[in-house]
């Protein structure tokens, strides 16, 4: 069965160039613009790892983050965080993540990254 | 006798040597005869060569300045009346037209109580008196120097109080006037405001410069951040303390200089911030051509074609919305350094607001745009590249801030003022607090949940800096949950 990867970043672009590119590895990809409609989505769905920028429209990823892994029943889904915005890795980390990668990033960076927590 | 005689003959000799040694001339004058005698030295004082006085009490005033002249009547007037001892300072004009400052100092003789004469000696003060002018004049000029100066001055002493201050000073820390600051102690100047160093911690008085100059006598400059304790309004000001040695060793006055550096701090720590969003918002689109890369090769590795051109529009989409970045942050630039120069031809705005319109309508089909443009042709001196600049921002913004599909207006109108644009749409609307915020720079700064995803919030600046740079202005007339109108209206 294809690994269920969401990916969460309001600037369109990089959405669909991610999107494309795990498509075209062989998972299955939903992605998203809106933090809340990710939200939503996790709830009844549930996923194989969630990719997710720090600043989405009106939502922190990190708070995000937070929520994600005090829930028990998803707590062990991997999130793995994406920004433009450096300079902020201890809050990063604070916030439960699983990896970060800054951007811009290498297509194969990602790649390997997806492959290793997408377990 | 002979003795006597030639002791006081010795004891006028030597009286007239210690006199002349002085430039002191003497003078007599018996007023009975109107006969005034004055000694070679007196002459000389006067510039006169010996035995050139005339020796009347005419003779006496020719030389005085005219200035002076009437002043100097009375007062030999009045001291012949009191029959009392005088002194007085006046001005003569020597015979090569120089002016000497003198001193005379008198007393009548009298007999049965009837004032038959004058006695006295006289100086030359010319040199104190230029001495004292000089001084005068530094004085005011330091005076004028101090009070012309934007930076807050203060002079104190040991005690704290304050015996010179600047009306810069008294402004700065909101004092009614100058004289409510001067003759206080410091204290009270700064009784108003909790006082912070750089590393945010509360200075008490004591170990303010002032107090560290009196005992270290060497100058001391430190940054504060004054608070004010009612309205919380908050100022930076770098105060630079400089030792004014009393005698050998000791620091008799401390001069003070204060500078207001509120705007300087707050800039850098603006410019801080916009270096990081500049960086965020050049890094997305770069992420994204750099993804669509790792993803042409991925399709070129295994052969699959039929999507290259999808990404490489994609591609380019991004480089351009960089170009396009770079290209606002060179006008904020431009604007910040007042180089924004206008090339304005004579422009058929009917025509030419259809055309900008439908250009739009092309490169973005997300909503309703119509057009209400009367018939009669509106002409104006515009710069088009310019003008086109702004209506696509505006165009934008609503589109960007207005639900998909939904309605946006553009209409242009004449009145007797000018010719107006208005753009409206139906969306999400903007606050009244917030209008006059959005048209400043980076105004997205300050919610920094909110940086991502607004950009740089340079837009409505470079439009407003380009309509003022026409003549005429940008308005805003929004309703939450309603839409909003900007209006572009330009002289015609």
């Amino acid at each position: 069965m294809k690994k269920h990867v969401l990916v969460v970043d309001d600037d369109t672009a990089i959405l669909d160039a991610i999107s494309q590119t795990l498509e075209e590895k062989g998972y299955k990809v939903t992605g998203f613009s809106r933090g809340h409609l990710f939200l939503q989505f996790l709830e009844s769905n549930g996923a194989d790892l969630i990719i997710l920028d720090m600043f989405l429209r009106g939502m922190d990823g990190r708070e995000i983050t937070k929520l994600i892994k005090k829930d028990k029943n998803k707590k062990n889904i991997p999130v793995l965080m994406i920004s433009a915005q450096s300079g902020e890795v201890g809050s990063i980390a604070e916030s439960g993540v699983d990896a970060f990668l800054p951007k811009p990033f290498d297509t194969l960076e990602l790649l390997q990254e997806v492959e290793r927590l997408a377990v | 006798m002979r003795v006597d005689a030639q002791l006081v003959k010795s004891q006028k000799k030597a009286s007239e040597m210690a006199l002349s040694a002085g430039n002191i001339g003497i003078w007599e004058w018996n007023i009975e005869t109107d006969k005034i005698t004055w000694s070679p030295e007196l002459e000389r004082i006067h510039g006169l060569k010996k035995g050139e006085f005339g020796g009347s009490f005419k003779d006496y005033f020719k030389n005085v300045h005219p200035g002076d002249s009437n002043k100097l009547k009375k007062f030999i007037n009045d001291a012949l009346k009191k029959k009392n001892k005088y002194h007085v300072q006046y001005r003569v004009i020597i015979p090569n037209g120089q002016i000497r400052w003198l001193e005379a100092h008198g007393q009548i003789i009298t007999k049965k109580g009837k004032a038959l004469g004058m006695v006295g000696v006289c100086f030359d003060i010319s040199a104190q008196k230029k001495i004292e002018e000089d001084i005068m004049q530094t004085t005011r000029q330091l005076k004028a120097v101090f009070q012309s100066v934007p930076e807050g001055i203060t002079v104190e002493n040991q005690k704290g109080e304050i015996i010179y201050a600047n009306e810069a000073v008294a402004q700065l820390f909101g004092a009614p006037s100058l004289s409510a600051v001067v003759s206080q102690n410091i204290k009270s100047l700064f009784k108003n405001y909790n006082i912070f160093n750089e590393k945010n911690e509360k200075v008490p008085l004591d170990m303010m410069p002032a107090a560290i100059v009196f005992k270290t006598k060497r100058d001391h400059k430190a940054r504060y951040l004054f608070i004010h304790k009612k309205t919380k309004e908050q100022m930076w000001i770098d105060i630079t303390a400089t030792p004014v040695i009393k005698g050998e060793d000791s620091v008799g006055l401390v001069v003070k200089v204060f500078q207001d550096i509120t705007q300087v701090v707050e800039d850098q720590r603006q410019r801080e911030i916009y270096l990081g969003l500049v960086g965020h918002e050049l890094k997305n689109p770069l992420a994204s051509i750099k993804a669509y890369v790792g993803l042409l090769k991925l399709r070129l590795e295994k052969k699959e074609y039929d999507k290259l051109s999808e990404n490489m529009d994609s591609i380019n989409e991004q480089a351009e919305r960089l170009i396009h970045l770079i290209g606002d942050m060179m006008d904020v630039t431009r604007i910040q350094a007042g180089k924004l120069e206008l090339h304005k031809t004579k422009t058929d705005l009917n025509s030419y607001v259809r055309k900008v319109v439908s250009d739009i309508k092309v490169a973005n089909n997300s909503h309703k745009i119509s057009t209400r443009i009367p018939k009669k042709i509106i002409y104006a001196k515009v710069d088009k590249q310019r003008l086109t600049q702004v209506i696509t921002n505006l165009i934008n913004n609503a589109q960007k801030y207005s639900p998909p599909n939904s309605n946006i207006y553009v209409s242009l109108t004449k009145n007797k003022d000018g010719v107006c644009l208005n753009v409206r749409d139906c969306g999400y609307g903007v606050p009244k607090n917030q209008w006059r915020q959005i048209f400043q720079l980076y105004s997205q700064i300050g919610s920094k949940k909110d940086l991502r995803t607004k950009g740089l919030g340079m837009g409505l600046f470079i439009s407003r800096a380009i309509i003022k740079a026409h003549g005429g202005k940008i308005i805003l007339k929004s309703k939450v949950n309603k839409g909003s109108t900007f209006t572009i209206c330009l002289p015609v």
